[in-house]
């Protein structure tokens, strides 16, 4: 039980500082990740904008949330719902043959040429850590309900 | 469980919307976008040429033919030799030069501007489009 809830602690940061971190770097330089939203074409210009200025804050936020365990069930459904549209955008992408920069993680990851076995591998581990965190999270909250 | 769930998530989409406002505002309105550099032009000034600008697409064939800008003609360095002659029919001397590339810190444009002018002895009109491909998406 102890090594449970150790292990479910530092997978909690290590999503929390991943979004964090992705989230920052993209906030730094809101325009590029615009173009590469819209890089996906799936989106006019007006709509990539607007997620690309308002999702890493999302990240952002939501990671804290995960960090300092306030709203820690609405975060990882954030978390989990972001990363399961990036994983559709992803798909979608490859299928079409597009040629994307992911922006995932801002100006570093720009010019890597897209390997998308690797971005979609990455992102279906991360999703099933943020699952594997939510059914901790629900657990514990039901546990505290039945101690009451 | 699942009503707390959801209001937790409300909670923090809200928390996200002020800075994104302001962090969006900074950013896209405030933040100008830097002069063109010598020997490059604006998207805007080149909408103004309308039907005069010959558009030079100067980024990989693939890239190319999966979409380009409405008229433009492919001419890269890969593929110079051969792509030249079509470029040369698609040009008239009246006609304003503007070569793109994928945006951002791309050279393409500037070195296949640069072989018009030295190489084809086309000098007087051919600009590079200030941020290229990517420009062109933003004001579409």
């Amino acid at each position: 039980m102890a090594a449970t809830q150790v292990s479910s602690s530092l997978l909690r940061f290590a999503v929390a500082t991943v979004f964090i971190y992705a989230g920052t770097v993209k906030i730094l330089d809101a325009q590029r990740f615009a173009l590469d939203v819209q890089h996906y074409e799936l989106t006019p210009w007006t709509v990539s904008v607007l997620v690309a200025v308002y999702l890493p804050w999302l990240e952002v936020v939501a990671g804290i949330a995960l960090i300092i365990r306030r709203q820690q069930l609405g975060a990882l459904v954030a978390l989990g719902g972001m990363t399961a549209i990036f994983l559709g955008a992803l798909l979608s992408a490859w299928a079409r043959g597009l040629d994307i920069s992911c922006g995932c993680f801002g100006r570093e990851s720009r010019n890597i040429q897209t390997n998308f076995p690797l971005l979609l591998a990455q992102d279906l581990a991360l999703l099933l850590v943020i699952g594997f965190l939510f059914a901790m999270e629900v657990r514990r909250a039901n546990a505290e309900r039945a101690a009451m | 469980m699942i009503a707390r769930t959801f209001r937790q998530l409300i909670v923090l989409l809200a928390l996200a919307v002020a800075p994104a406002l302001v962090s969006g505002v900074v950013q896209l309105k405030w933040q100008q976008p830097p002069p063109p550099a010598a020997g490059e032009i604006t998207i805007e000034e080149a909408r103004k040429l309308g039907d005069q600008v010959l558009w030079v697409d100067a980024r990989p064939r693939a890239k190319f033919e999966r979409k380009h800008l409405p008229g433009a003609v492919l001419l890269n360095e890969d593929d110079w030799v051969r792509l030249v002659g079509p470029f040369l029919e698609a040009w008239a001397p009246e006609k304003t030069i503007v070569v793109y590339c994928d945006g951002g810190s791309c050279d393409a444009s500037h070195h296949v501007a640069r072989r018009i002018k030295e190489e084809l002895q086309i000098e007087n009109t051919v600009w590079v489009l200030q941020g290229g491909w990517d420009a062109w998406l933003r004001h579409k």
